[in-house]
């Protein structure tokens, strides 16, 4: 069995004269948490579109757990397949309460069929409790159970981020792709979510991807960091050896970042030690 | 290393598209069989005949591109189809019917032909305009931000409302354009004898000026800027200091005139204006407007003109019945749309997905 | 003097479309009849007076004016509309407008001035304009007072306190022309002109007639109340069994009303059915899936032409009902994936006019093919079907085949809604990508959807051709589709009872009101049009439907696009 879960060699995608994706070589190892950090326009949520099948790339190669060719696959199969996401501008089923958004999610892990539907088979209620059960138990993990009958667009922004992530888990990823999970947070929401994108790694063992511009995130909680710019990889490593790689501080055009996250990081170590 | 890797079975969207174009190559087979057959067996297809329905083609061609262009406009600024658009061009085929009527009572068009068609086609642009922006102005305007299903049922219901209005106000009484006698009849071509109404010149060299027209203004005037940003980026338009909702009625202001010249156009044709002129030609340049790429102008015009002579040229190239020429318009729009959905001159605001 | 503007600017509109309903015909066609004792087109002129007072009025609190500039600008309003009706009723009475508005007959002309002739009734119209504009002013103010006991919706109250004043406007202006009649033969003369009848000596009549306006306005009022409320935010729903007890009441008085009705109205009532069964099939497609189709009719015609040859003389066939219902349905749920695979990509607009086209190219072809279809001549002696020994032939045994088959479709789009297929649909239909990237397969969906919907349709066009014993292609045109859609636009989106109610509305009041019968379309599009700017998830709509699109709308505006974004 292959050491990577997702890897990818070569995705180039183009939108008539520009290209968004340049060759990009990607490799993500199981059960860790790979970060994906770049300027704005630089290609990272286009990346993500190709690996979930939105896009089709036009060139290059995707291989999932080391068995799956994911290009020219459909989006719905790809995440039966075991690749979920969230997505930067919150996308949730407006109209639907909470529970009923983590339901959707479990649609591919279920069989109901028609038949089932309307004579209330036995396979109906079985799963449709399991569903149920299911879903409450993921909006518990997220922190979210007692908003389980509301409204989505009536919760609030903390919430609706984990509602995302709930729904996403529901799908049974081995592989999560998290695009800008904290935008707009203050610093005690980042850290609650930080901490469950760690859990998330460590508990139940789900390999991630990480879109963020919150260095202290990023720096934090990755295993490994890679950079894009301008559509082409530009830097990949640890999260100190790409703070320190000039071509990177050249892309983002400032120092401040940089010591932001060593400032951060520092931080996190004197937490660690006093616990 | 190598690495194993299995492609999940294919699914429904290949066999699907394999099926359409199964589907389509074999109706493009059997079209082009037919068109043999007519033309290797028929004799009496001679080129009067061909001519004649090119004449035709190109006569109905300016009108729908006219409609067409009223249709693109608007779509192209508020992303929705005006079904109601066609019932817009139908009150300015009965405007210019009174008009005309009006002026032939008092004797006018005797004395002043020329004048005459030109008041009657101002009254049914003016008419039309009218309509065109009461119309923007009560039934679309209010429900901009609404999900796209809202406006579409509202047009639907202009569309039968206006349609049912116009016949119980005006009457089910035969409404007939009277000529005046500059436009009558018609002349042959040279030697091939073609037959060309006089009524086909007036039509097709208004439409053409009035194209121009348009073009002209919406490349190289200010209104004609402010639609084009309008149109590419509604909230960067306003931003930049664009009255967007004056921009948006002076669109359908001119959407709207175009209209109303193309029913007058339209009375002149036929001949005779009733309730439901509208409706047909009004999907037709629809038709017209998608086939050259919806919010393209020039697609537009292309479209109409395309439309007119395969509605005017098929029925005698296929041999069939002329009855068909509204099914060939409908098989027409269902191939483009499944086919080519972004037109065969392209779609200018490309952006989102078909 | 900017209220005095606005009166003008509003004056100038209610007289447009007042003068719009005179050339219509509206105004003319009822003269014959009396509303709460006032003729007809009187009481027409009085509600737009009313109308443009309280709206005046309304409009002008608004802005926090105070009453008196309201009570000035309603006044200006009311003047400004009757002058415009006054110049066309003179224009009207010099030249004979007949050759161009077909409506406007001497008749309709006398009518405008009251049976008064130019100058006096001229006269009546500005006075009168400005006491009512006036008095509808007043109203409004008074309107707001009145509140229906607790739990009432917002429109329940709106509607109770609407009837109550225009009950009290009308009424209290009729009986005091009545008053004034009495005093001499001036007033009388007066009176008479604006009531436009001779006085009667029974001022109860009218009383009561108002009466039962009071009572019908509370009871409407209340019933709305047990309707969903549009905005409800929880998923719990207060009067859960008040709607459990009307829903009852409603089957039973369904199963056992049609057997006190003659056969004439029972055959109004299979109408209805057959439409709440298509209202449903639809349900699927466009409430349920999102997807709008223009073309329904072809699958409802696709079922009864299939029906229709298997059983008439035409093929030869005679075909058991038992064998027939499947067919039927198999052939036209077929039809409805072979429609759903080319259109599954496009968007809504296109998708509308595709399917639009489909219809009619159906339609056409089933014109134009004379050997397969019979053309327009159609297919006659359908021979009715034979269940359990029992041949369906009367419009009652019709109802009561088609209310079964209403609740089978019922039953089974419920339950398919309440589902893990249910979700999958209402996912697609909120944002297709983000389904798609949940795991749900698009295209297998909407072709079900699209299956499911027509095999309902064919259900129903197999039960209308039995019904009618003879089809033409003349039946299957785009108005049904139409039709169908307004059904569940009208009626409420995506919900059940919302698609009886538009049945009942679109099929049903027709009926009732047959005077209208010639404005039946007119007033199809106007409801249309008024609907959706007014209301538009519909009368009883499910929560959901109401809660998408009220949502959408308040919105600001957000780039929904996710895949331009800038990362």
């Amino acid at each position: 069995m292959s050491d990577y879960i997702l890897e990818a060699r070569g995705v180039t995608k183009r939108f008539g004269g520009l290209v968004a994706v340049n060759r990009v070589d990607f490799t993500i190892e199981r059960r860790t948490i790979a970060g994906l950090i770049g300027p704005n326009g630089a290609g990272k949520t286009t990346f993500f579109n190709c690996l979930t099948g939105l896009y089709k790339a036009d060139e290059g190669e995707i291989i999932f757990d080391g068995k799956y060719s994911l290009i020219g696959v459909p989006p719905d199969r790809i995440t039966a397949l075991g690749i979920s996401r969230t997505f930067q501008n919150i996308r949730l089923f407006g109209s639907m309460t909470a529970l009923e958004n983590v339901m959707v999610g479990t649609h591919c892990r279920t069989k109901t069929n028609m038949i089932d539907a309307i004579f209330h088979t036995p396979r109906y209620h079985r799963e449709e409790a399991w569903a149920r059960k299911r879903a409450m138990e993921l909006l518990e993990y997220v922190g979210m159970a007692n908003a389980a009958d509301e409204v989505a667009t009536s919760l609030p922004y903390g919430y609706q981020r984990r509602l995302e992530i709930a729904r996403a888990l529901a799908t049974e990823p081995k592989l999560l792709l998290l695009d800008e999970p904290t935008a707009g947070m203050n610093p005690n929401e980042t850290e609650e979510m930080t901490d469950l994108i760690r859990r998330l790694c460590d508990d139940l063992g789900v390999s991630i991807l990480l879109i963020e511009h919150d260095m202290r995130v990023v720096m934090g909680i990755s295993d490994k960091v890679s950079v894009l710019d301008h559509g082409e990889l530009i830097a990949e490593g640890s999260p100190e050896d790409v703070q320190k790689n000039p071509k990177v501080i050249e892309a983002y055009l400032g120092t401040v970042g940089t010591e932001q996250a060593a400032e951060a990081r520092r931080r996190g170590r004197d937490d660690e030690c006093s616990n | 290393m190598t690495i194993k890797a299995t492609r999940r079975a294919r699914t429904l969207p290949d066999f699907t598209t394999l099926i359409l174009w199964g589907l389509g190559g074999i109706s493009l087979l059997v079209i082009l069989y037919r068109i043999f057959v007519v033309l290797t067996t028929q004799e009496e297809l001679t080129a009067t005949i061909w001519g004649f329905q090119l004449v035709n083609g190109l006569v109905l061609g300016g009108v729908y591109a006219l409609i067409a262009l009223g249709y693109t406009l608007v779509y192209g600024i508020l992303f929705m189809i005006n079904f109601a658009h066609g019932e817009v061009m139908m009150l300015g085929a009965y405007a210019g019917y009174f008009t005309l009527t009006y002026l032939n009572a008092r004797g006018f068009m005797e004395t002043n032909p020329i004048l005459t068609l030109v008041i009657t086609f101002v009254a049914g642009m003016l008419v039309s305009m009218l309509a065109g922006i009461t119309l923007e102005r009560v039934a679309y305007r209010p429900l901009r931000r609404a999900p796209r299903l809202v406006p579409l049922i509202t047009a639907i219901g202009a569309s039968i409302f206006l349609q049912n209005a116009a016949l119980r106000i005006f009457g089910s009484k035969l409404r007939v354009y009277v000529k005046p006698s500059v436009i009558e009849g018609g002349f042959r071509l040279g030697e091939s004898g073609i037959f060309v109404p006089r009524t086909g010149v007036l039509i097709f060299v208004t439409s053409i000026l009035l194209m121009i027209g348009l073009y002209l203004l919406v490349q190289y005037t200010k209104l004609g800027k402010a639609m084009r940003a309008v149109a590419e980026d509604k909230d960067t338009a306003a931003l930049m200091g664009i009255d967007v909702d004056r921009v948006i009625v002076q669109t359908f202001m001119l959407g709207s005139l175009l209209a109303g010249a193309a029913g007058v156009m339209l009375g002149f044709h036929n001949s005779q204006v009733n309730a439901f002129i509208g409706f047909i030609p009004g999907i037709k340049a629809f038709t017209a407007a998608v086939l050259g790429g919806i919010g393209n102008i020039p697609g537009a015009m292309f479209g109409g003109f395309f439309l007119g002579l395969a509605e005017s040229l098929g029925p005698t190239a296929l041999g069939i019945p002329s009855q068909y020429k509204d099914v060939i318009a409908f098989s027409l729009l269902v191939l483009v749309l499944i086919f080519r959905p972004t037109g065969l001159l392209g779609e200018v605001l490309s952006e989102k997905r078909a | 003097m900017r209220n005095v503007r606005l009166g003008i600017r509003d004056g100038l509109v209610f007289g447009a479309v007042f003068l719009f309903v005179v050339l219509v015909g509206l105004y003319g066609a009822f003269a014959a009849n009396s509303l709460l004792g006032v003729r007809v087109p009187n009481m027409i002129f009085a509600l737009f007076g009313i109308w443009v007072g309280a709206y005046v009025m309304r409009s002008v609190r608004r802005q926090g004016s105070q009453l008196t500039d309201g009570v000035v600008a309603a006044l200006v309003a009311g003047v400004t509309m009757t002058l415009l009706l006054a110049l066309f009723t003179f224009w009207a009475s010099r030249v004979n407008l007949r050759d161009i508005f077909a409506n406007m007959t001497p008749e309709v002309v006398a009518l405008l001035t009251f049976d008064r002739g130019v100058p006096t009734g001229l006269v009546f119209q500005v006075v009168g304009g400005a006491l009512l504009a006036v008095a509808g002013a007043l109203g409004n103010v008074a309107w707001d007072r009145i509140r229906l006991p607790e739990g009432a919706t917002e429109t329940g109250n709106r509607l109770a306190s609407f009837l109550l004043v225009l009950y009290v406007i009308v009424g209290g202006f009729t009986a005091l022309l009545f008053a004034l009649g009495q005093w001499g033969p001036a007033l009388r003369d007066i009176a008479e002109g604006a009531l436009g009848f001779a006085l009667p000596n029974d001022l109860y009549r009218i009383l009561r007639i108002g009466a039962v306006v009071l009572i019908v306005g509370y009871l409407g009022g209340i019933a709305l109340t047990l309707a969903a409320p549009a905005q409800a935010v929880r998923l719990k729903e207060r009067l859960t069994t008040t709607r459990r007890l009307f829903g009852l009441a409603f089957i039973l008085l369904a199963l056992f009303f049609p057997l006190s009705l003659g056969s004439y109205w029972n055959q109004v009532l299979t109408t209805i059915g057959i439409f709440v069964m298509m209202g449903l099939g639809l349900n699927v497609v466009v409430g349920f899936a999102g997807l709008l189709d223009l073309g329904y009719v072809a699958f409802f015609a696709i079922g009864a032409y299939t029906y229709a040859f298997l059983n008439s003389p035409k093929y030869g066939l005679d075909l058991s009902f038992w064998v027939s219902l499947p067919i039927a349905m198999a052939v036209a749920a077929l039809a409805g994936i072979i429609l759903g695979v080319p259109v599954l990509r496009m968007r809504g607009d296109y998708l509308a006019i595709v399917t639009l086209g489909f219809g009619e190219i159906i339609r056409l072809i089933m014109n134009n093919q004379v050997e397969l279809t019979g053309g327009a001549q159609g297919i006659l002696q359908i021979q009715p079907p034979e269940i359990l020994g029992l041949v369906i032939n009367t419009p009652l045994r019709f109802y009561y085949l088609i209310f079964i088959g209403a609740v089978l479709v019922a039953f089974v789009t419920a339950r398919l809604n309440n589902s893990r297929i249910g979700r999958a649909w209402i996912a697609m239909r909120e944002d297709e990508d983000v389904a798609q990237a949940m795991g749900i397969n698009t295209v297998n969906y909407k072709l079900l959807a699209f299956a499911t919907g027509a095999a309902f349709a064919g259900l129903a066009g197999l039960i209308f051709a039995a019904r009618q014993r003879n089809i033409f292609p003349a039946d299957f045109g785009l108005l049904v589709s139409i039709e169908a859609l307004s059904l569940i636009i009208i009626g409420g989106m995506g919900s059940i009872p919302g698609v009886i109610a538009g049945a009942v509305a679109l099929k049903g009041l027709p009926e009732l009101l047959r005077a209208l019968q010639e404005y039946r379309l007119l007033i199809y599009g106007a409801l249309l049009v008024v609907m959706m700017l007014v209301r538009p998830e519909g009368l009883l709509p499910s929560r959901r439907r109401a809660r998408e699109i009220h949502e959408a709308m308040e919105e600001i505006e957000i780039d929904e696009s996710e895949l331009q974004s800038t990362a």
